[in-house]
């Protein structure tokens, strides 16, 4: 076999046997992370000073945490409370919390960004603070915030391979898993590393194509 | 208080910190004036104009507005707002909806109205600014400056408010998109709607308004009708704002 056969086989097996695990994974973890982030920013900018202290604590708590640590703590460390999940739900829970911290802080800042001139405007044709930010502020932070959250499901897709360390049979398992057969771990790795650029270099086009969405509507100049 | 009195403030104080804004402003505007308020920058007008629509709450003094004191803690600030259009000198339209949504959001979720009946009002309302059919569906970045303001004030009157406030409405265009926005603040004045406008524009205010009242550091300096406090004003401050601004519009 020569090597670009090698390298196209190695390929086809991460794609088929490793892949979903990865996406499945990253995607869960994103979702899950959005419906965290959401929560924390409500919480953050309509709550009161003790809520969103506590939310703040949280936030600077979870990102202080190194990905796989924490993925241990759930896989490993949970059983001895009485909690027992698999390793691809402890991957998706570990992962979507920390990302949870991070969406919230992206979806902040476009809040901040949208803010003050807007909330002026809504107000004053006698919106409620509430409609004033479901039907004025949170539409447009969240158009603001796709680029950041497309970004962020990039990154996570890529910490996705940390799952590897509590025995999840994603991408970059797979990839392992073929070198240690052939007992030749260049290929198999070149393989997984393409694969990995080639989804999140078509994430970074959709990045750009969003950014120009946003410049029709005014926003980023 | 006689009835024929829309707005009636006595005695208002702002502070932002230590900074005294505003120092015991007096003004009562009738129901159909429309009253110019001119005054060097940072003087505190918009600052007034915020606190009668409550977007600034006042440290001290009274607001009376149609016959209902608003400066108490008791009162439902978005009734008083939905009375009361204000127009932004940057417009803040909301970015994510087209012109005509913009007008329509208040139809719908303040007054309630149904989407026909909101879309109906929003038409009348952009078409008596002069914002025709082929521009409702456009976003504000994909209108000029002097169509944003125009859909920015029929955004406000379409909630069909009893008094409009304008905080220099025209100071964020260009020149030559100016007079498109103040022909149609002219119209309004002239329909007898009741007005306060703070601005630069001594035409318009000479044109258009019953009243000039002259702002300066906090306070009301001197008011009366537009000829004579713009062409001939009492006080020595006044007399120096206003020949510095009349210099400036003979040398255009």
């Amino acid at each position: 076999m020569n090597s670009i056969e090698q390298l196209l086989t190695a390929l086809i097996i991460i794609v088929r046997y490793g892949l979903s695990n990865s996406i499945l994974v990253s995607t869960l973890a994103f979702f899950l992370g959005l419906i965290l982030g959401l929560i924390f920013v409500f919480i953050e900018v309509l709550g009161g000073r003790l809520a969103s202290w506590t939310v703040n604590l949280l936030v600077v708590i979870l990102r202080g945490i190194p990905p796989v640590l924490l993925l241990f703590i759930i896989f490993y460390g949970l059983p001895s409370i009485g909690i027992s999940l698999n390793n691809v739900v402890s991957a998706i829970i570990g992962l979507g919390l920390i990302s949870g911290a991070y969406q919230s802080q992206i979806l902040r800042s476009s809040i901040q960004a949208v803010a003050a001139r807007q909330m002026e405007a809504a107000l004053s044709i006698g919106l409620s603070k509430w409609s004033a930010y479901t039907s004025v502020i949170f539409p447009q932070a969240l158009r603001l915030s796709l680029p950041g959250l497309v970004n962020e499901y990039t990154i996570i897709l890529k910490d996705s391979s940390l799952a590897y360390a509590i025995g999840v049979v994603e991408a970059f398992t797979q990839a392992v898993h073929i070198a240690q057969a052939r007992f030749e771990y260049f290929t198999p790795l070149l393989a997984v590393a393409l694969l990995y650029l080639a989804i999140c270099f078509s994430l970074s086009q959709v990045v750009n194509y969003i950014y120009l969405k946003l410049r029709v509507l005014g926003y980023g100049q | 208080m006689g009835s024929d009195k829309l707005l009636f403030i006595e005695d208002l104080h702002k502070y932002y910190g230590k900074h005294h804004v505003l120092k015991g402003v007096n003004l009562a505007v009738n129901e159909g004036e429309s009253v110019v308020i001119i005054g060097p920058s940072g003087s505190g007008k918009s600052t007034l104009l915020r606190c009668i629509n409550l977007l600034v709450k006042p440290d001290k003094g009274r607001i009376v507005f149609d016959n209902e004191e608003i400066t108490t803690g008791k009162i439902d600030v978005r009734r008083v707002r939905e009375k009361i259009g204000f127009v932004f000198q940057h417009f803040n339209l909301f970015l994510h909806l087209t012109a005509i949504e913009n007008v329509m959001l208040g139809l719908i979720k303040v007054k309630n109205y149904p989407r026909e009946k909101a879309r109906r009002i929003a038409e009348e309302a952009l078409l008596s600014v002069g914002i025709t059919e082929e521009l409702w569906n456009k976003y504000p970045a994909q209108l000029s400056g002097g169509q944003q303001q125009r859909v920015a004030i029929a955004r406000a009157i379409a909630m069909e408010p009893k008094l409009l406030l304008f905080d220099e409405p025209t100071s964020a265009l260009d020149p030559e998109l100016i007079g498109e926005v103040l022909k149609v603040m002219e119209k309004l004045a002239n329909e007898g709607r009741t007005m306060i406008v703070v601005t630069h524009e001594i035409g318009f205010a000479l044109k258009a308004a019953d009243r000039v009242v002259f702002f300066d550091d906090g306070k009301i300096i001197e008011e009366g009708s537009p000829e004579q406090v713009i062409l001939n004003p009492k006080t020595e401050r006044a007399r120096r704002f206003l020949f510095s601004i009349r210099e400036l519009y003979r040398l255009e």
